[in-house]
């Protein structure tokens, strides 16, 4: 592994959630009290079945939510509550893929990996089109740059995503379900570039994910959330020898087990009888 | 809800007149491409209906007029009803009922199809401020198009009263025409302006906030540009009648 | 840190060190200074960066461009004393592959000779 640039960190800690809850219309309780931190040079993996409140947690991590209570630190700053100009600087060190790419439909894939560069920066346009390129190269996009992204597939549209989550150097990248809808090749290509970034370049890593394949390739650190609450935290060997009948059943895919999936007899005799 | 609409409103015209440093000191924080762009697409591919409406609409007084004015015996009356009516009301109107139908609505489905792909989230997280790359250029484009819409459309229906003038009522084309002058002060004219920059201001805020608050889909950005094109047209239309008894009342 | 450069000439190469991080706020510094080298028509260029700590593809990029601009005049470049984090970052994107790379600047100044 390769040494972090330390001196440019302000805290040992990439991210650090503080009992962060997060309830709608002051009832639904979407997430509570959940606590991790995440070192640089880590890959912290979410996990969880639908609803768990996992992209509720991110949307809270990149600042797009602010949590009912608890706190959010980026490298060491809070960022909870600081207003739009701060949060900015702070998100322009770090590097978001959406779950469905969030591509600008109106722009080339090329002029889309390029936007963060030109808005933020003073580069001229020729660089930035070749950072760009880059970029694509690194996620094996080369090539399509003249594209827009409704001529490609959806497997495409996130490796460009991806790209342009890398535009600007982040130390930090998020991930919303980064291999979801990929064939296995493009998978495993998309695992060894985050594990690439992190190993050689430093760079950490939060992915929300339900491929436990691609979980347990790149993780270092896992959490387990059920209903909004962490369920089991630790490192990948911890989270496999678990007893957690819940957390194996995720893990191992069954359709039977702990987690309520249907309703049980008697519930959904009640409930037919309900309705008539 | 209108607390909403209005912090976006101010911060999109604070964003305006903000300026940001770049390489050669001081410079606008939008893009004056982005900005064409939009007064291309809302300004210059709206002319054609426009011109259409603003064209019928000057036919229709002049009948309507002649009509009337025909009982009375005094049909050149008809070059002083379109040109002061033109001027003061209609154009400025109907200019902006097509603009509200065709790119007010359209901002709306954009942006707010921007808003459910996450495009705008991602504009967030990438520290872009949605409001300047995406509302400033849009609410110019309107506040600098309205105007010129106005005054072209204007113009065609003045011209399309003269042609039913000469052509239908036979009255004297230079008659016409010094009547038509004779008949509106400057002040009309100004204030038809006036009110045109007022509505691209109503037309530009209202689209754009109701697209980038869409919630729920597809669906939602259906929703949110019918209640764009309605909450457009009964503003502007409120807007034109405090506008027209401020000026002509006092 | 702001980058420094530093140039000398030895056997009829110039020797260029460049000291400092190279980023989005710096590259435009370098790409002036390259951008001058090519319009000069510099033969052999060697680019020390035992004073480089850390390169983002901005300065990737303004090296790039650098050595497509080289090519109307078959100027050459080599790079030399890239740290380990520096040379990753290469790496990561295939670069090594293109540009010519070296532990040090006699290394360096031997592969633009022969």
């Amino acid at each position: 592994m390769s040494e972090a640039p330390s001196n440019k960190h302000k805290s040992p800690y990439a991210v650090e959630a503080r009992g962060v809850t997060q309830s709608f219309d002051g009832k639904r309780k979407v997430l509570s009290n959940v606590s991790f931190k995440v070192k640089h040079g880590e890959i912290l993996i979410i996990m969880g079945g639908s609803g768990c409140g996992k992209s509720t947690l991110l949307k809270v991590l990149i600042g797009l939510l602010k949590p009912t209570e608890g706190e959010v630190f980026i490298d060491g700053t809070e960022i909870t509550k600081l207003n739009d100009r701060e949060l900015s600087s702070v998100r322009k060190r770090f590097g978001m893929l959406f779950q469905y790419s969030a591509l600008f439909n109106s722009l080339t894939l090329g002029e889309n990996v390029a936007l963060p560069i030109l808005e933020s920066s003073d580069v001229s346009p020729s660089i930035a089109e070749l950072m760009a390129r880059l970029k694509l190269e690194m996620v094996g996009m080369n090539g399509f740059e003249h594209l827009k992204p409704a001529e490609i597939s959806g497997g495409m549209k996130k490796r460009v995503g991806m790209a342009r989550g890398l535009a600007l150097d982040p130390d930090l990248l998020f991930c919303d379900e980064p291999t979801s809808g990929l064939d296995p090749v493009t998978t495993a290509t998309i695992d060894k570039l985050t594990l690439d970034l992190t190993r050689m370049l430093g760079i950490s890593a939060v992915v929300v994910t339900h491929d436990m394949t691609s979980a347990f390739r790149i993780g270092t650190q896992m959490i387990y959330l059920s209903d909004g609450k962490v369920l089991v935290s630790g490192t990948p060997e911890e989270v496999k020898q678990n007893p957690n009948p819940n957390l194996q059943q995720f893990i191992n895919g069954h359709a039977d087990g702990p987690i309520p999936f249907k309703l049980s007899k008697d519930d959904w005799l009640n409930s037919l009888k309900k309705q008539t | 809800m209108l607390l909403e609409y209005a912090q976006l409103s101010l911060r999109a015209f604070a964003c305006i007149f903000t300026p940001r440093k770049g390489p050669g000191g001081w410079m606008l924080s939008w893009k004056v491409t982005a900005l064409f762009a939009q007064m291309v697409r809302i300004g210059v591919a709206s002319l054609p209906t426009v011109a259409l409406a603003n064209f019928l609409l000057g036919v229709v007084l002049a009948i309507q007029g002649a009509g009337q004015f025909d009982k009375l015996g005094a049909t050149d009356m008809v070059a002083d009803l379109v040109a002061f009516s033109v001027l003061r009301e209609i154009g400025p109107l109907i200019t902006a009922v097509i603009v509200i139908g065709r790119s007010g609505s359209s901002i709306t489905a954009e942006l707010g199809t921007m808003a459910v792909s996450e495009e705008i989230d991602a504009l967030n997280v990438m520290g872009i401020d949605p409001v300047r790359y995406l509302v400033v250029p849009r609410l110019l484009a309107m506040i600098l198009m309205m105007p010129v819409l106005t005054v072209l459309g204007e113009g065609i229906g003045l011209f399309s009263g003269w042609v039913i003038g000469v052509a239908s009522l036979h009255l004297d084309p230079v008659y016409y025409v010094q009547r038509s002058i004779d008949a509106v002060e400057q002040k009309d004219l100004y204030s038809g302006l006036l009110k045109a920059l007022v509505f691209g201001a109503i037309v530009g805020t209202v689209g754009c906030f109701y697209g980038i608050t869409v919630k729920g889909g597809a669906e939602g950005v259906g929703k949110a540009t019918t209640k764009s094109v309605v909450t457009s047209l009964t503003s502007m239309l409120a807007m034109d009648a405090i506008l027209t008894a401020l000026i002509y009342f006092s | 840190m702001l980058m420094q450069i530093s140039e000398r000439t030895e056997d009829a190469v110039s020797v260029v060190s460049i000291t400092g991080d190279i980023d989005l706020e710096t590259s435009p510094q370098l790409r002036t200074f390259l951008r001058s080298k090519i319009s000069q028509k510099t033969p052999k260029l060697l680019l020390d960066f035992a004073g480089v700590n850390y390169i983002d593809s901005s300065g990737l990029a303004t090296l790039i461009e650098y050595f497509q601009g080289v090519r109307g005049f078959e100027g050459k470049l080599a790079l030399a004393a890239l740290s380990p984090r520096v040379k990753n970052v290469f790496e990561i994107v295939r670069l090594e592959q293109i540009f010519s790379l070296h532990p040090d600047v006699a290394a360096g100044l031997a592969a633009l000779k022969a």
